[in-house]
């Protein structure tokens, strides 16, 4: 038995390294040939990324003279971090960061167990089913413009406005999410199912202690739709908020610039410290995100 | 019924203890959380540490020798105006200093002497920094 | 159940029980109830909301005058309603030019060479930053003296004098679409490469085989079964068309002139500076019956030529 498992082994070995060379050598003729594309795709996607070399240029020049006189150079000639430390002192950033924070934690954690809850409801069979999605879908067709005013004064009447639950509530739940979350709940065989209840599951532990660790995908995808949803919102936030302080931060990004029209190395500063949580974010999970975004909108 | 919400909760109880609280807090963002506090704490001593808002240098001219008796005059500088500012002069070894400056994050220093004077513009990394300068007079400026 | 026997069950059972799909039904409504009581305040309640708000007029204090058809008669009048219906609908074309954009990068980022996964993230990014950074950057890149897209196009000797990018109305709305595109042509990226990737190799295989070109296999393979995935694209570029309120906003603030005025940027306006809600909410059924016919036009073709 030893034997013929030694064999396999090094019939495995041999056939690797064979494998591993011929891949060598077909690499480097194919790198070669896709050399044209390389440089296509290259050139293409530096300059589209331009806007971005340009914020950061900007945003770490001091004096900003040259900005003015209409000879900007395109070169990243100094490094300096003034403009920060400006912007740091000139508005509330930690502030505006805590609203963004609390704001977009609310909504993402509402929103998962929302859409959990309305997900595992959906994969029983139950008396009105067919009328509740119904209603799921044709809630889909509803953009959410034709919703701010009536919604501003429903919040004006519960008096939510200027504050983070007010501004979070609407982002608890999102349709699509909810259907993401079905499928893959659905995709759990219910031998599974079956064996907990068994073992005298209450249907609450089935779908937070048997159903999430099994839908991480859809978990993660709902997190990352719910975190781009709050974390960017500006025509809801600027309905509700009139209050300076209670500002997330795309408010207050936008009241900057308004504030201090002209400076824009300042402004470009302001920017990164914005944009930075969400591009850490974007290339750590890279794969994760462009699955979760192309899992919502195409709807099989 | 009764029994059954005491069971949906007792398992709910026992699946928030299964999140053991070592998998809670040894995981990556806690990490990364736990450091940028360190940071901001630390960064916050030093900053209340050093921020006695002095501002003080050397004048020298293009030798290295001090220049002394030159009129040295400071101004704050804020995102689109400028302050009134302070004025002293060197001693013998070039000396001038600006206590107090609590405020500042920009400055523009301006030395002049009966044949030159120079002008320079300084940025801060936090309120109140202290700062030594040298300035160093050409003759012909 | 026949009736004959609901009276012999009835008088069985001494306590109330379901049957175990009611039982079901119990629970599974219960865990409805967050989603739903959300979907109906801030999604279905408000449209009937809007409906009836269309026919009012409402004052800061919260009273509401009926007014009927007034406030559709002064949108009639409004001259900057047709003009922002007309910015709307132009805008919309920067759909179609994104999603061309888009195709021809996914051709090209489909050929897998060492690398295109990072081009692809490259692409992509703008789409998940804030569409309020976005403008920020922007409108100063667009500055009429000074802005760097000037400076360059000068320095290429593509222009003479400089583009007034934002104190032209037509450079103005040239310059919204122009945003517009650069940030969603990385979301079409993903997509119609997702869609590329569904077509079988060996389809192009036997096509070279029988002698087609690289321009016949494109129009005669690649194009038709991209269908649904461009259909996709569209309708979902009509979704992203919402966050044009952002950059609308932020860019231009409406144009020189109220030239880069959309419906939603005006509804804002309406409310929330000039306190016209009742006014406003007429505007915003305008606005939704418009989306919503385009999107039924769009299902419309869609569903014609789905094989």
């Amino acid at each position: 038995m030893s034997q013929i498992n030694e064999t396999i082994n090094r019939s495995n070995v041999r056939t690797l390294f064979e494998k591993a060379a011929l891949h060598r050598a077909e690499n480097w003729s194919e790198f070669v040939r896709r050399l044209p594309y390389f440089v296509a795709g290259l050139v293409l996607s530096l300059a589209f990324f331009f806007p971005f070399y340009w914020l950061i240029k900007v945003a770490v020049m001091w004096p900003a003279g040259s900005l003015y006189s209409g000879d900007p150079s395109l070169v990243l000639e100094r490094f300096e971090l003034f403009n920060f430390v400006r912007v740091y002192y000139e508005i509330p950033f930690p502030r505006y960061l805590f609203n963004s924070i609390v704001i977009t934690t609310l909504a993402v954690v509402g929103s998962l167990v929302t859409n959990s809850l309305a997900a595992y409801s959906l994969t029983k069979d139950f008396y009105g089913k067919k009328l509740v999605l119904a209603f799921l879908i044709a809630a889909l067709m509803i953009p959410y413009y034709v919703t701010v005013i009536p919604a501003f004064l429903v919040t004006n009447r519960l008096g939510l406005l200027n504050t983070h639950l007010g501004v979070a509530l609407p982002f608890m739940t999102f349709i699509i999410g909810t259907f993401i979350l079905k499928n893959s709940f659905e995709a759990v065989p219910d031998s599974m199912i079956e064996a907990a209840r068994l073992d005298g599951a209450s249907e609450a532990y089935i779908l937070f202690g048997v159903l999430w660790p099994l839908a991480k995908p859809a978990i993660a995808t709902n997190v990352i739709l719910g975190f781009i949803q709050a974390w960017n919102a500006y025509l809801w936030p600027l309905v509700i908020v009139s209050d300076r302080l209670m500002q997330p931060l795309p408010l207050g990004l936008a009241s900057f610039s308004t504030r201090f029209d002209g400076s824009f190395t300042l402004q470009y500063a302001f920017a990164i410290m914005v944009l930075i949580p969400v591009v850490i974010m974007f290339l750590l999970l890279q794969k994760q995100f462009i699955q979760s975004v192309v899992q919502s909108s195409v709807k099989e | 019924m009764k029994k059954q919400l005491y069971n949906t909760i007792r398992q709910l109880v026992m699946l928030f203890e299964a999140l053991t609280l070592r998998r809670l807090l040894i995981n990556r963002f806690v990490l990364v959380i736990v450091l940028a506090m360190l940071l901001t704490g630390g960064v916050q001593g030093y900053v209340s540490a050093n921020n006695g808002g002095t501002i003080d240098g050397y004048v020298v001219d293009g030798n290295g020798d001090p220049v002394e008796g030159a009129q040295v005059n400071i101004q704050e500088l804020g995102i689109r105006n400028q302050y009134e500012g302070n004025t002293t002069t060197t001693n013998e070894d070039g000396y001038f200093v600006f206590t107090g400056q609590t405020e500042f994050l920009e400055f523009r220093i301006r030395v002049t002497t009966e044949n030159s004077q120079a002008v320079e513009r300084h940025h801060l990394y936090f309120e109140g920094q202290e700062r030594e300068v040298t300035i160093v007079l050409d003759a012909e400026s | 159940m026949s009736i004959s026997n609901l009276p012999e069950k009835l008088r069985d059972r001494s306590s109330f029980t379901l049957s175990r799909k009611g039982r079901r039904s119990l629970i599974a409504w219960a865990g409805l109830i967050p989603a739903l009581v959300i979907l109906v305040t801030y999604r279905l309640m408000p449209l009937f909301w809007n409906v009836m708000l269309s026919f009012e007029n409402m004052r800061y204090t919260g009273e509401t005058t009926w007014v009927g058809l007034e406030n559709y008669q002064r949108l009639v009048e409004d001259p900057v309603f047709w003009d922002a219906l007309f910015n709307t609908i132009l805008f919309l074309g920067a759909v179609p030019i994104g999603v061309t954009i888009a195709l021809g990068l996914a051709l090209l980022l489909n050929k897998q060479f060492p690398g295109s996964n990072v081009f692809r993230s490259m692409f992509f990014l703008p789409y998940i930053t804030m569409m309020v950074a976005i403008a920020v950057i922007w409108s100063y890149m667009f500055k009429t003296q000074g802005g760097v897209i000037n400076f360059m196009l000068q320095e290429a000797g593509l222009i003479e004098s400089n583009i007034g990018w934002l104190s032209n109305s037509w450079w103005a709305r040239a310059s919204v679409i122009i945003v517009h595109v650069w940030k969603t042509t990385g979301f079409y990226l993903i997509i119609i490469l997702a869609g590329l990737q569904n077509i079988s190799p060996s389809l192009y295989e036997v096509a070279r085989i029988d002698g087609a070109s690289k321009r016949q296999q494109f129009m005669y393979i690649t194009l038709p079964l991209l269908k649904p995935t461009l259909g996709v694209c569209a309708l979902v570029g009509l979704v992203t068309s919402f966050e044009l309120f952002d950059l609308v906003q932020v860019l231009t603030g409406g144009g020189p002139a109220r030239s880069t005025e959309i419906l939603i940027t005006w509804i804002y306006k309406q409310a929330f500076e000039f306190g016209n809600f009742g006014y406003s909410a007429a505007l915003t059924i305008v606005l939704f019956v418009l989306m919503a016919g385009l999107s039924l036009l769009g299902a419309h073709l869609q569903g014609g030529d789905y094989v």
